[in-house]
C-alpha cells in the first residue's frame, strides 16, 4: 500500500510550500524521516528576534545555520548573532520596528557580517542606525550577486558614492522614506 | 484525434488528444513521435489511478496553460482548492498518494499542486500525534530526542 512515506523528497518539499512554521514544527516531531525531510523547510526562512515574541537563542541559530537561506534580523539583536556564518544565505533582511534600543550591534560587526556573506542576492535594509561608508563599499564591491535592494533609512554624505553605485548595479531597487 | 493510453495493468484508455496533452510527458512524447496512432504505454500508472487522472484532465481540458508562479515566498501562496477539485480529491489516502505520484510522473503540474495542497490541509492544525494517526506513522523517536527537537524548534510554535 502506498503511504505518505513513499512519496519522493521533492513532493514533500512541494507539500511544505503550503505549510507555515507551526505545521512544520509539528511535522518534524512526527518521526525521523519527517524530521530530516522538513527540518530544512522550517529553517530555510528565519526571523530572528531576541527580546520580543518567540525568541530563538543564539546557540540554536548557530546549530542550524547551515539550513538558513533567508533571514530577518530584528534591530535589537545582540552582537553574537552577527558572528554566525550562514553558508547558504541568499536573502538578508535587516528590518523590524523597535521603539527602544536595548543594545545596538556595532556597525563594525555588521560590516564583518556583510563581508562574510557575499552570496546574498536580496538585501532589505530598514534598520534605523546610519550605515558606515565601509559597509556600503563592501556591499558594492564584494556582493557581486546582489540583484534586489530595498532601503529605508539615512546615508551619511561620505557613503553616497558607494550607495549610488549599489543602486545602479541591482536589477530591482526600492528606496523608501 | 484520440490517443490510446495503456495502463500498467494493460487496460486501454481512449482519450482526446487535448485531454491527454494536459500531461506534459505525453505531450512531449506525442511531439517526438509525430503523427502516429500507436498506443502510449504508461508503466507507472494503474488503470484505477489512470481513470481518476483522465477524469481530472477531462474536467480541466480547457484550462489555460499554467504559467509558473514567481512569488518571493511560496508559503504565501493561496491554499484554496476549487470546489470541483476538492470533491475530486475526496478519495482514500492510498489513492491520494497514487494520484500525486502519477501527476508527478505524467507531469501534470496543476494536479500535483492540488494533491500536495490536499495533503497539506490534512496536516494543518494537527499535533504530531494526530499527524501520526492520520497517516499511520510510528513514532521512532526516543523521548529524549523528542524533547530535544521540541526545545530547539520551539520558536516556531506560534508563527
Amino acid at each position: 500500500m502506498t503511504t505518505i512515506l513513499d512519496l519522493p523528497d521533492e513532493i514533500h518539499l512541494l507539500i511544505a510550500t503550503n505549510l507555515h512554521h507551526k505545521a512544520l514544527f509539528a511535522l518534524i516531531r512526527v518521526c525521523r524521516s519527517f524530521y530530516s525531510l522538513y527540518l530544512g523547510c522550517l529553517w530555510s526562512d528565519l526571523t530572528v528576534k531576541q527580546f520580543t515574541g518567540n525568541i530563538i537563542l543564539e546557540p540554536v541559530v548557530r546549530t542550524n545555520a547551515h539550513l538558513v537561506e533567508a533571514i530577518t534580523f530584528s534591530p535589537s539583536l545582540s552582537l553574537d548573532y552577527y558572528t554566525i556564518d550562514f553558508p547558504r544565505l541568499h536573502t538578508l533582511r535587516l528590518q523590524g520596528q523597535l521603539k527602544h534600543y536595548y543594545c545596538e550591534t556595532p556597525l563594525v560587526q555588521k560590516t564583518q557580517f556583510v563581508r562574510r556573506h557575499t552570496n546574498v542576492r536580496t538585501l532589505i535594509y530598514q534598520h534605523k542606525d546610519v550605515i558606515s561608508k565601509e559597509l556600503w563599499e563592501v556591499v558594492g564591491t564584494e556582493w557581486t550577486l546582489l540583484e534586489v535592494f530595498h532601503f529605508l533609512g539615512d546615508i551619511t554624505h561620505d557613503a553616497l558614492d558607494a550607495f549610488w553605485r549599489i543602486c545602479s548595479q541591482v536589477q530591482e531597487l526600492r528606496l523608501m522614506g | 484525434m484520440p490517443v490510446i493510453l495503456v495502463s500498467s495493468d494493460n487496460q486501454d484508455f481512449k482519450v482526446d488528444k487535448e485531454v491527454a496533452e494536459r500531461s506534459i510527458l505525453i505531450k512531449n512524447m506525442l511531439e517526438d513521435v509525430g503523427e502516429s496512432d500507436s498506443p502510449i504505454p504508461l508503466p507507472n500508472v494503474t488503470a484505477a489511478v489512470l481513470t481518476k487522472v483522465i477524469e481530472y484532465c477531462e474536467h480541466h481540458r480547457n484550462d489555460p496553460v499554467q504559467v509558473p508562479e514567481e512569488t518571493d515566498d511560496p508559503r504565501k501562496r493561496s491554499n484554496d482548492i476549487e470546489e470541483w477539485d476538492m470533491k475530486f480529491m475526496q478519495v482514500d489516502q492510498e489513492m491520494l498518494f497514487e494520484i500525486i505520484l502519477a501527476a508527478n510522473y505524467l507531469d501534470i503540474k496543476p494536479l500535483l499542486d492540488v494533491g500536495c495542497k490536499t495533503v497539506a490541509n490534512i496536516i494543518k492544525g494537527k499535533t504530531p500525534e494526530e499527524i501520526r494517526k492520520a497517516f499511520n506513522i510510528v513514532n521512532d523517536f526516543t523521548p529524549e530526542e523528542e524533547a530535544q527537537i521540541k526545545k530547539e524548534n520551539e520558536w516556531a510554535e506560534d508563527r
